[in-house]
């Protein structure tokens, strides 16, 4: 009891704030956690407000020496009412609308397979995680610029050597929408395969064995145990890579420069295009903004189309 | 004594040792006292000269400037970008007016924003008076316009581009060939110069698509022009149509010199476009996604007769199928030119030529502000000099921009393995081009990336189909006019332009 009562005096004189042995408690855990805050004010929100900020101005960085105006909202109103940003948001969701489902799909089926697999089972995943391994230039450069050309490429000279007609990938305008989607889910479907391969290892065995006691079959057991009991991961995996696909811009910026015309065109090349190399601060930062709120309200959208179905707490 | 440490003592301490160590790091390092100084042959010993550039700038061409870096003892600190990127840096190192490099290769559509905002040195009077440099041999349209800007030289002559036509004289020469061609369109091939018009171009291109002339089996096509979005589409677009567009009495081409008004939606760049649209049957499937660098694939791979560009050298490289095969004239021309004054076509009895000077060049010029300014001006001289400059041009490692560049075909034959007839016509193409009052210079305006990427936009939507070429070029012009009302309103813009052209 006595030796209680020391230590719990150690405790408090250790607490105790007197400055002429020390800092005082308050202070120093000011101070620990200072260079966190000065990084998270620096890096994170004074961009994040200095591009609000810049959207609610006329800067062009190329029109040198002149004034920097604060117009109110007339550059939000040139975003929202640019053909322009139009079709690259529409280009956006398109993309994001045709290749998530598609990757969900593939890594949910493939991660099924490879966690039922017996045989090379290690050789088969590292091999279907391959494709998140290389560049996405690179993916570009062998998919697009080899696989896919249309004039001497070897999947066109396939096609027409079984009697189909040349297949224009990056010429014609929808084709070139879809080979993007087509370049990212060859790449992106391993996120998934991953995502889904550590959820479904995861997953407590008995609700299994009791299923199979009961007979239910192996659809039965996907549809009521593996399904429900995967809500959580395939939750964040799909926010992850939503979000992550708004933002598109390397595959295409090197496949199809966002042509032909604009059919390929993402808002976050836009915001490249004139904000980064145009220069046109003002407009760029306003058009980022918008593809914020964007993923703001696919994210919002997700969460409360699974809420039911996905008992997470945030 | 108590030997512990507080934690205010602890901070305070290590505190201080930082303040310390970030003063004495800031502190400017002192020279080791030598017995003597550097010398003379080693002047610019210790002197670090950093340099902005693309890879081939300064990888390939070591072997030509080592030397000079042991002789001088100057340090050099290269560093390279791609193509784009250093264009990008650039613009952003100017617009927040920030230190880039010593040395800067500047591509010449940024030279107003560089030059025009004074962001780099003036070329010194003593260099311009140095006879190593032999400014009269650089070729005047380089030496009066390209490099300067607003009557003050700015760029060392370092790379000269222009667009000129390449093709196939072995496909020409054949007479099988010529009589075909002439029982089909009632004229002669012409294996001198190829077609003279875009109309005979048409014609060219349509007679040798779709048969297999190169003989490895597969159908070959009349030619390959740039026409990628974000690659090249403006200076293949832009050249084009210049023999449309640009009248001889009339020194603006993208813009009206006396009201700054945008003139690429004019009946002119229409038929341009609309033409370059309709001939695409006659190219690879997919031209619409070919820039430069597939346009010079297909051109060695002999897919294709003809096509536009830069680099006849290319052409000779090692593996090349078009090597001693290839010929080079410049971009053919038109009977009709628009007149954007009266408003009117005009039928000429002469065909109205318009070279393009696509692209200028990268030219060497010293940022504002260079720290080791007397040893950058060294260095550009020592890659730009008469002597040096020629040997340059001759390995490819730049387009000539010395009227000794071109004067003599030997070196071509000896040194970049072009053929007699081949270097012929490659010299004689750059000269006409270069030297022809009718030139169309490559466009140098503030804010050049916006109204590159707004004429490519159209030209692309154009050829995919997504617009017709008039309202594509409508739209164009309407986003021209908003980036200069963006930049300053078109009074500002047409004195850039007029500057640009060298009329003020």
């Amino acid at each position: 009891m006595q030796q209680n009562s020391t230590a719990k005096q150690a405790m408090a004189d250790s607490h105790s704030k007197r400055p002429s042995q020390g800092i005082p408690d308050v202070i120093f855990k000011w101070i620990l956690i200072l260079p966190a805050t000065i990084a998270v004010i620096a890096l994170l929100i004074f961009p994040f407000m200095f591009t609000l900020a810049a959207s609610f101005t006329d800067w062009h960085l190329f029109n040198l020496n002149a004034p920097i105006n604060f117009i109110g909202f007339k550059m939000w109103a040139s975003v929202l009412t640019s053909s322009y940003i139009h079709t690259t948001t529409w280009n956006t969701i398109f993309f994001v609308g045709l290749a998530l489902p598609l990757e969900f799909l593939l890594g949910m089926t493939v991660a099924l397979a490879l966690n039922a697999a017996t045989f090379g089972r290690t050789f088969f995943r590292v091999f279907f995680l391959m494709p998140l391994m290389f560049n996405p230039i690179a993916v570009v450069f062998l998919i697009g610029k080899l696989m896919l050309q249309e004039d001497i490429g070897p999947i066109n000279d396939v096609l027409m050597g079984l009697g189909f007609p040349r297949i224009m990938w990056l010429s014609d305008p929808f084709m070139a929408k879809i080979t993007i989607v087509l370049v990212d889910v060859w790449q992106h479907t391993a996120f998934m395969i991953l995502m889904f391969l550590a959820g479904l290892q995861s997953l407590p065995q008995e609700p299994f064995e009791a299923a199979v006691v009961d007979g239910a079959t192996a659809v039965q057991r996907f549809r009521f145990i593996s399904l429900p009991l995967l809500g959580p991961v395939a939750l964040t995996a799909v926010l992850i890579r939503g979000l992550d696909a708004f933002k598109v811009v390397d595959i295409i910026y090197s496949l199809t420069g966002g042509g032909p015309g604009q059919a390929t065109e993402s808002v976050t090349l836009t915001v490249f295009r004139t904000g980064v190399k145009g220069g046109d601060i003002a407009f760029g930062s306003a058009a980022s903004y918008l593809l914020l709120i964007l993923m703001a309200v696919f994210t919002a959208l997700v969460l409360f189309a699974t809420r039911k179905w996905v008992r997470v707490s945030y | 004594m108590s030997a512990r440490v507080s934690r205010r003592d602890f901070l305070r301490w290590s505190g201080s040792a930082f303040g310390v160590a970030m003063l004495a790091a800031c502190q400017q390092p002192v020279a080791p006292v030598e017995s003597g100084s550097a010398p003379p042959s080693r002047p610019f010993e210790g002197q670090t000269v950093s340099a902005a550039g693309m890879p081939w700038m300064w990888e390939n061409t070591k072997p030509l400037y080592e030397e000079f870096l042991e002789e001088t003892g100057m340090e050099l600190n290269v560093a390279t970008f791609q193509q784009q990127e250093i264009t990008d840096k650039l613009m952003q190192a100017v617009a927040t007016n920030t230190y880039f490099a010593d040395l800067l290769a500047i591509p010449n559509n940024a030279a107003a924003d560089i030059w025009g905002n004074d962001l780099a040195l003036p070329v010194p009077e003593d260099l311009l008076n140095d006879p190593e440099m032999a400014w009269d041999d650089v070729l005047p349209v380089y030496r009066e316009k390209v490099l300067a800007w607003n009557g003050v030289i700015y760029g060392m002559p370092h790379d000269g581009d222009t667009h000129h036509m390449m093709f196939l004289h072995s496909l020409m020469d054949d007479p099988d060939n010529q009589a075909n061609f002439s029982g089909e369109y009632g004229y002669d091939l012409n294996p001198d110069r190829g077609p003279q018009t875009w109309q005979e171009h048409r014609d060219y291109a349509e007679f040798f698509t779709g048969w297999d002339w190169s003989g490895d089996g597969d159908p070959n096509y009349g030619f390959a022009h740039m026409m990628k979005r974000g690659d090249t589409a403006f200076w293949g677009f832009a050249s084009r149509c210049t023999a449309y567009g640009k009248h001889p009495d009339d020194p603006g081409y993208f813009f009206d010199v006396e009201t700054g008004a945008p003139r690429i939606n004019s009946p002119a760049f229409v038929r341009g476009l609309t033409e370059w649209k309709d001939e695409m049957q006659f190219g690879p499937p997919g031209m619409i996604s070919m820039g430069w660098g597939d346009v010079i694939e297909a051109s060695q791979a002999l897919r294709v007769a003809m096509n536009v560009g830069w680099d006849g050298v290319a052409m000779h490289r090692e593996g090349s199928l078009a090597a001693g095969k290839s010929s080079y004239s410049v971009l053919p021309g038109s009977y009709e030119v628009y007149n954007a004054g009266s408003g009117q076509w005009e039928n000429r009895s002469e065909i109205n030529f318009a070279p393009s000077l696509a692209f200028g060049g990268w030219e060497i010029s010293i940022a504002k502000g260079a720290e080791n300014e007397d040893a950058a001006w060294a260095l550009a001289k020592h890659f730009t000099n008469k002597e040096m400059g020629n040997t340059f041009a001759f390995q490819g490692f730049k387009n000539p921009i010395r009227i000794s560049d071109i004067a003599d075909i030997e070196p071509w034959i000896e040194i970049a393995g072009f053929t007699e007839r081949s270097a012929t016509t490659y010299l004689r193409a750059l000269n006409e081009t270069m030297t022809h009052p009718n030139l169309v210079l490559n466009l140098r305006m503030p804010g050049w990336t916006q109204y590159r990427d707004a004429l490519e936009l159209a030209v692309s939507k154009a050829l995919a189909g997504e617009a017709s070429p008039e309202n594509s070029l409508n739209e164009a012009a309407e986003a021209w006019s908003a980036i200069t009302d963006r930049l300053g309103g078109p009074e500002k813009q047409r004195d850039n332009y007029r500057t640009h052209l060298g009329l003020d």
